[in-house]
């Protein structure tokens, strides 16, 4: 009977221990606290979701979507139009930052536009920031002006250029953001994933839907030596899902849930 | 004593009610009885740190029977988040909201 407690009480610790694989995996905020989660204390992309998601213990960093404004700065907002989520009308690249500094998301809590830069401050020394470009201003039906964006990256992400990572959609960016941050193609195509890493060995990774990847092609990728980040990870049965694939990291929309999941000790 | 089912959505933790309030009975027609209803309630979680959690509501409370009683409660009010992790303090303030429907057994 003494045998059967102790086999018992042991089969309780294993199933409890967390694998080494999952806790080595890192785990970042997806837009600060989640992306369009309703239940979500904090709009996306918010300096308050921000800084919650980066305030959790054993938060590994966020990932924020980032646009570039009439001025030269950088803003935070992940959707094309303004009035899908805001007060305000147009395109983020259209706008001055007086306009844009005036514009609040249609919340209770009413979370104004936040610069780039107004996040950079609130990461850790041992915090990763992703930022997922985006280069179309819908509004005019163009990509921005890699010029102007590539001037305004070095300059607002002055002193941060080893805690930041650009996801970039777009091909033709990909080299020349390369010589400068670690870049990573942002695709839902695996096997168009796979070329990029290929053809463009200067980026680190692909950033890749979980849904359209299975673990075979997540451990193909790594030994690449390439990074692979999952998102649009929303439930814990996806939580779950994503963990046994082994990833580099996941950008997690239920990042509470993310974080308990892996474990406290890293 | 409370029993049901308890679906929550952003905190996912189990907790019962701390202090409950209800005057169900400050109106009453024949078999039914209305009233305002008072929650409060605290719980905590650890998770590298402390999590406390502090809620409270106001609503009503519905009462249809005798011995027994088909009840429906419905609240709303703020909830407070705390906890420190390195040095740092954060709280947060959200909404909490209880939609409950059961059956109770009046003892007297």
């Amino acid at each position: 009977m003494r045998y059967i407690k102790i086999a018992f009480l042991l089969s309780i610790l294993f199933a409890c221990t967390k694998s080494e694989e999952v806790k080595n995996i890192l785990v970042f905020g997806h837009a600060g606290m989640g992306l369009s989660m309703d239940h979500s204390i904090y709009h996306d992309n918010s300096k308050e979701a921000v800084s919650l998601a980066l305030n959790l213990p054993t938060s590994n960093g966020v990932e924020v979507d980032v646009r570039l404004g009439a001025d030269g700065t950088l803003w935070l907002y992940h959707d094309e139009w303004l009035e899908a989520e805001t007060n305000g009308k147009g395109c983020v690249s259209d706008l001055s930052d007086q306009d844009l500094s005036n514009i609040h998301y249609q919340t209770l809590k009413k979370e104004k536009l936040v610069k780039l830069v107004d996040v950079l401050g609130l990461l850790r020394e041992d915090q990763q920031l992703f930022v997922d470009l985006k280069h179309v201003n819908s509004c005019r039906n163009e990509r921005v002006d890699f010029q102007r964006l590539k001037e305004a990256f070095e300059e607002q992400l002055q002193g941060y250029e080893n805690q930041v990572k650009i996801i970039c959609a777009y091909e033709y960016w990909l080299n020349e953001l390369a010589a400068e941050y670690e870049v990573l193609y942002s695709t839902d195509d695996v096997e168009e994933g796979k070329k990029m890493i290929q053809k463009h060995p200067s980026i680190v990774g692909l950033v890749i839907r979980n849904a359209v990847i299975d673990a075979q092609d997540v451990q193909w990728i790594k030994q690449q030596n390439q990074t692979v980040y999952l998102y649009d990870i929303r439930s814990l049965k996806g939580i779950r899902q994503a963990y046994s694939k082994n990833p580099t990291g996941i950008l997690a929309d239920d990042l509470r849930n993310a974080l308990e999941e892996r474990g406290y000790a890293l | 004593m409370n029993l049901g089912l308890s679906v929550q959505k952003a905190s996912q933790q189990i907790f019962a009610p701390s202090m409950a309030i209800d005057f169900a009975h400050l109106w009453k027609i024949e078999r039914i009885s209305l009233g305002p209803a008072l929650d409060f309630s605290m719980d905590s979680h650890v998770f590298g740190s402390r999590f406390l959690y502090l809620h409270s509501s106001v609503g009503y409370r519905l009462l249809v029977g005798e011995q027994w009683q088909f009840f429906h409660e419905a609240t709303i009010g703020p909830t407070m988040e705390t906890f420190t992790y390195l040095d740092q303090k954060n709280q947060q303030f959200t909404w909490n909201y209880h939609l409950k429907i059961g059956l109770q057994y009046a003892l007297h």
